[in-house]
């Protein structure tokens, strides 16, 4: 029992292969042969769904009465019951071949495109006033531009020019050479904003680096002194 | 002119057009419309146009040639798949051929009861049902949409249609079929 019943489609196609399996023709004859395997496949089967078993029974039972008929051809037996199951399984077979044929067709995949449905509006007609005239239209187009807000401006920040570092450190040679000692104080005295602040402190701690000032500092968040170094005070007594 | 009416409205619609409502629009009938459309065909569906017409079931669209598939699917971005089990093509396959079809035609070819699979093509877009007033049932189409899937302008394209849609030979079968009480449905 190699073949599955669910694997058909119906009894037809069981029919049709145990047929074609045989190499027979679909006769009669062929028919009352391969009835008794076709019955074996019934047995094989749980009746799980029987509604889908009711039309195999009723091929089975056709298959019987022709297999008597050609068993005992001397009992008369009518021919017509059943007797053009024949004539249908080669009916069946034909667009059973069909079948495949159209799924070959299928597998070319030449989908042919209509124009895809589009939702337009129902009237794209304009309403014309039959009182329309180029004054009114003017008037009309005024009133849009009155009702039309101003677009809300952005409020702009400009930001303010800071002093960059390298025009601090002049600054605070100049004021250096003037006073020779200078506070931290001092050097911010004039400045409000934050940026200027921390532009003027990076500008002294940048002083120190190259050793131009050096800083003096008596206690945590005391004032800064800032001295100019010895190289310095030479150099400035020379010129 | 009529034609050129018909080709614009074609051009302008978004989705696919019954033949009834083009007929009405023109304040034609519908004979006369098919009349036209047997022209239109000739004039678009050929190798050199980009755009053919595509008729199935009493619905027309506009679509773009099969030939421009995939130049199509890269400029539009879009990766159409339509992934089918073996039972869902064989109904479509039998729909294809013998469409519109009732639900007892269809399960008479298969052998086997069809209301499942009547419902998942329905739900997935690819056959269309409407009422047979004559014989009183529904019956069922390829969709549009499984059409332009199939790349065809027309069932007719069908590899073997003739064979297979042959009314009379077949339907002489299943009508032997269908009073055996063969099969129930």
């Amino acid at each position: 029992m190699k073949l599955k019943l669910e694997k058909f489609e119906g009894p037809l196609d069981l029919l049709l292969q145990l047929i074609e399996t045989d190499k027979l023709d679909i006769t009669e004859i062929a028919l009352a042969e391969v009835a008794e395997q076709y019955i074996g496949y019934l047995d094989a089967i749980e009746v799980r769904n029987p509604e889908f078993i009711a039309d195999f029974l009723v091929i089975a039972s056709r298959l019987l009465y022709i297999k008597s008929r050609v068993l005992l051809p001397g009992l008369g037996m009518e021919r017509e019951e059943g007797g053009n199951l024949a004539e249908q399984l080669k009916l069946y077979k034909k667009y059973y071949d069909a079948s495949f044929v159209i799924a070959e067709i299928l597998d070319k995949k030449k989908y042919l495109y209509g124009r895809p449905v589009i939702k337009r509006p129902k009237n794209i007609q304009f309403e014309l006033f039959l009182r329309l005239n180029s004054q009114n239209l003017k008037k009309i187009f005024i009133e849009i531009l009155n009702s039309i807000q101003p677009r809300k401006k952005i409020e702009t920040h400009i930001l303010n020019n800071i002093i960059s570092i390298k025009q601090k450190i002049k600054q605070i040679k100049d004021m250096l050479f003037a006073k020779k000692i200078l506070n931290f104080s001092d050097v911010i005295k004039e400045f409000q904003s934050k940026p200027e602040i921390i532009v003027a402190f990076l500008s002294v701690l940048e002083l120190a680096k190259q050793r131009y000032i050096y800083i003096e500092q008596l206690q945590n968040f005391g004032e800064m002194r800032i001295f100019l170094s010895q190289e310095n005070i030479l150099a400035q007594k020379e010129e | 002119m009529l034609s050129s009416q018909i080709e614009s409205i074609l051009f302008a619609a978004d989705k696919p057009i019954k033949l009834k409502q083009i007929a009405k629009l023109c304040g034609r009938s519908k004979d006369e419309i098919e009349i036209v459309f047997e022209s239109l065909k000739n004039k678009y569906n050929n190798a050199e146009n980009g755009i053919n017409i595509l008729i199935n079931n009493d619905e027309v669209q506009m679509v773009s040639s099969e030939a421009n598939s995939d130049l199509l699917a890269e400029f539009l971005k879009e990766e159409i798949s339509c992934e089918l089990t073996r039972p869902q093509l064989e109904a479509l396959a039998v729909i294809a051929y013998r469409g519109p079809i009732s639900k007892l035609d269809l399960e008479t070819i298969r052998g086997v009861n069809c209301s499942l699979i009547i419902r998942n093509l329905l739900i997935k877009g690819l056959i269309d049902v409407k009422e047979d007033k004559i014989i009183d049932n529904n019956i069922y189409a390829l969709s549009m949409e499984f059409i332009k899937h199939l790349g065809i302008k027309s069932v007719k394209e069908l590899p073997t249609y003739e064979e297979l849609s042959r009314r009379e030979e077949i339907s002489e079968v299943l009508d032997e079929l269908k009073t055996d009480g063969g099969l129930k449905s």
